[in-house]
């Protein structure tokens, strides 16, 4: 009876601790379960790369050196991570990379291991430029610092910006990865990027002129000014200024695509017979007809100018930017041959008020058609000759 | 008494004498014609180059365009610049030159169809003939001291008593006296204002410059707008507008 029951005991006993290791067992497995579930899953970090909405190419140059310095002064750029687990992410990491198509990876952007930050379940972090600027729920360890590495590429390419050279044709790529460090052990837990095309701004292509200053070559004087031609532009960049004499050209494109197209040389700044009146290189975004060039300029004639500068690229390719092909027609003064016709139409008293008041003869249009320079002396000279003999009549 | 009667006679003496004086000044053997007007169209302007303008008791017109009608008692007068081309019925021509001023009155035929005569007032400037020969027809032009009677010839006058012949044959009746000379190919009469008589030949050169100033109304024209652009000192335009009156075939030269 005693063994029965000291049987039952131990039987009762041993279920009893089958059981509780059983029911350890279990609890220890669903343990694991929800331990294995709490770590490196992608889908619990949510990551979100955004760009400013006024960030433009123009830009790149500063973002650049927001990152460089991880200065949040002005914001290009924005990442945020956010724990959706309901579990705590430690030891997150971030890195970016910023991948140009024509240059390859321009820079990496490492957190430091000092500065990893840990995530509690809902728990968000924000990056701007690489500095936080917002956080909730977290914890982290050190300063967030970020260990920078500029490639060679990227160096000359950040270079190139910083010394003007234009933005050309490239596609840019921001890569930013959330990594997780468990015991060595990197894993990443979630990734993503956003991308910006930069393009080559066909305004860089142009050389702007103000109308006012064209306008003021309208009608020169000949026989006392030395005309200054001017454009907008940088100062201390080399601009290549061409006239020529539109008469004397038999093609003025032609003629400025040759001239355009070949290099400048200082023993071939003129070619009368061609038509190229002058040739030169101005430092300056305007260039004024020096003395020694006095009486280059004939009166009543029609001349055209254009301006041509060559830029380098970021990508160390050179465009050449051009002004509008532009014209002026030099006037009369009203002397010799030029008085004689007019008092011819005028007579000798309104002739010589003309002269007083400063007038230059520009141009003359009948019924309508306005004449070039060159016709307007032809014109008069028939004039004249039909007055001469009483086949035509002025009416005033 | 007898010194009253004396002082009388020489007062009707010298009272006569200053009628006499009077009555005889001027056109003391011309008398200007009558004519039998009416209101009819006796002349046409068929060129003219401004300022033109015809102006009668109840009108002053400036011409606007050419085939103006002129009806016996008009004025035309040209400006500065004008010149007039004037066509009458019997196909005599009147080429007036600027500064001219002239009242044209004329009597037509029953059938309203020729100037049988036509008088003609030259008061400023001048003009160039062209008129028909014809025995049955009067064309007369007064000046201030002289009467040009025309039977058919190329001829011109000024209101300032200078008759020239280019070809045929003008009789010139001096007003003041009314000696008649006869004058022909080449030749010119000038009554000066004193009266006295220049006459003679004119050479080639001159008879050619005195016909070549009313060459502008030798064929038909054109007006043309012309605008003469000036700059001035600060550049800006300054523009001048003219019209010109052109011959239309000289432009095709």
């Amino acid at each position: 009876m005693r063994r029965f029951y000291y049987s039952k005991l131990r039987n009762f006993l041993q279920n009893c601790f089958a059981k509780m290791v059983n029911n350890i067992l279990n609890s220890i497995l669903v343990m694991l379960v929800f331990s294995v579930a709490a770590v490196a899953q992608s889908s619990d970090m949510e990551l979100d790369i955004k760009m400013d909405s006024d960030f433009s190419q123009e830009d790149l140059s500063e973002m650049f050196s927001a990152v460089i310095e991880q200065n949040d002064l002005t914001q290009f750029f924005q990442i945020t991570a956010e724990n959706r687990s309901s579990g705590i992410l430690r030891n997150n990491f971030v890195i970016l990379e910023v991948h140009s198509e024509a240059f390859g990876t321009v820079l990496t952007a490492e957190q430091s291991s000092s500065g990893v930050f840990s995530l509690n379940p809902g728990g968000q972090i924000t990056f701007s430029n690489l500095s936080i600027t917002e956080i909730s729920n977290l914890e982290i360890r050190g300063e967030p610092e970020f260990d920078l590495m500029i490639t060679s590429d990227g160096r000359k390419l950040i270079q190139n910006l910083r010394r003007g050279y234009l933005i050309a044709d490239d596609l840019f790529t921001l890569n930013v990865r959330i990594e997780q460090d468990i015991m060595d052990n990197r894993d990443t837990l979630t990734q993503e990027s956003i991308s910006f095309e930069t393009a080559l701004s066909e305004s860089e292509l142009v050389i702007e002129t103000d109308r006012e200053i064209v306008a003021e070559l309208m009608g020169l004087n000949v026989s006392n000014e030395a005309p200054e031609f001017s454009w907008t532009g940088e100062q201390n960049r080399p601009y290549r200024l061409v006239i020529v004499d539109t008469d004397r050209a038999q093609n003025v494109d032609a003629l400025f695509s040759e001239r355009f197209a070949g290099e400048h040389s200082e023993n071939d700044i003129r070619d009368e017979q061609a038509g190229v009146v002058l040739d030169v290189i101005a430092s300056e975004p305007n260039y004024q007809i020096p003395d020694r060039f006095a009486g280059l300029f004939e009166g009543g004639k029609t001349y055209a100018w254009q301006v041509q500068s060559s830029k380098q690229t970021v990508q160390d390719n050179f465009v050449q930017a051009y002004s509008d092909r532009l014209e002026f027609t030099t006037s009369f003064p009203i002397e010799g041959e030029i008085r004689e016709l007019l008092v011819n139409i005028f007579g000798e008293e309104r002739t010589n008020e003309f002269i007083e008041n400063g007038l230059m003869l520009d141009q003359i249009q009948v019924d309508g058609e306005t004449y070039s320079k060159e016709e307007v002396l032809r014109i008069l000279r028939e004039m004249a000759g039909k007055i001469e003999n009483n086949q035509l009549k002025v009416v005033s | 008494m007898k010194k009253t009667i004396i002082t009388l006679v020489v007062i009707g003496a010298i009272i006569t004498g200053i009628i006499l004086m009077l009555s005889d000044s001027g056109d003391s053997s011309y008398e200007v014609p009558v004519l039998n007007e009416t209101d009819d169209e006796v002349a046409f302007v068929r060129r003219y180059v401004p300022s033109v303008t015809v102006t009668n008791v109840s009108y002053a017109d400036s011409l606007q365009e050419v085939g103006r009608a002129l009806i016996s008692g008009d004025t035309l007068t040209t400006g500065n610049s004008g010149y007039a081309m004037v066509l009458f019925l019997d196909e005599s021509i009147a080429r007036v030159s600027p500064t001219s001023q002239m009242v044209i009155r004329s009597e037509l035929n029953p059938e309203k169809n020729l100037n049988l005569r036509t008088h003609v007032g030259m008061l400023l400037g001048g003009m160039f003939l062209d008129v028909e020969s014809n025995p049955n027809r009067e064309f007369e032009i007064t000046t201030t001291r002289a009467v040009a009677s025309v039977k058919g010839t190329r001829f011109g006058v000024t209101a300032d008593d200078k008759i020239w012949v280019e070809e045929g044959e003008v009789e010139v009746t001096i007003r003041e006296t009314g000696e008649v000379r006869s004058l022909v190919d080449k030749m010119y009469l000038q009554v000066e204002a004193d009266g006295t008589i220049d006459s003679g030949e004119l050479t080639d050169q001159e008879l050619a410059e005195l016909v070549d100033e009313y060459e502008i109304l030798e064929s038909d024209l054109i007006e043309r707008q012309m605008k003469i652009q000036f700059r001035n000192r600060s550049g800006d335009p300054v523009e001048e507008q003219i019209r010109v009156f052109e011959q239309s075939d000289s432009s095709n030269e």
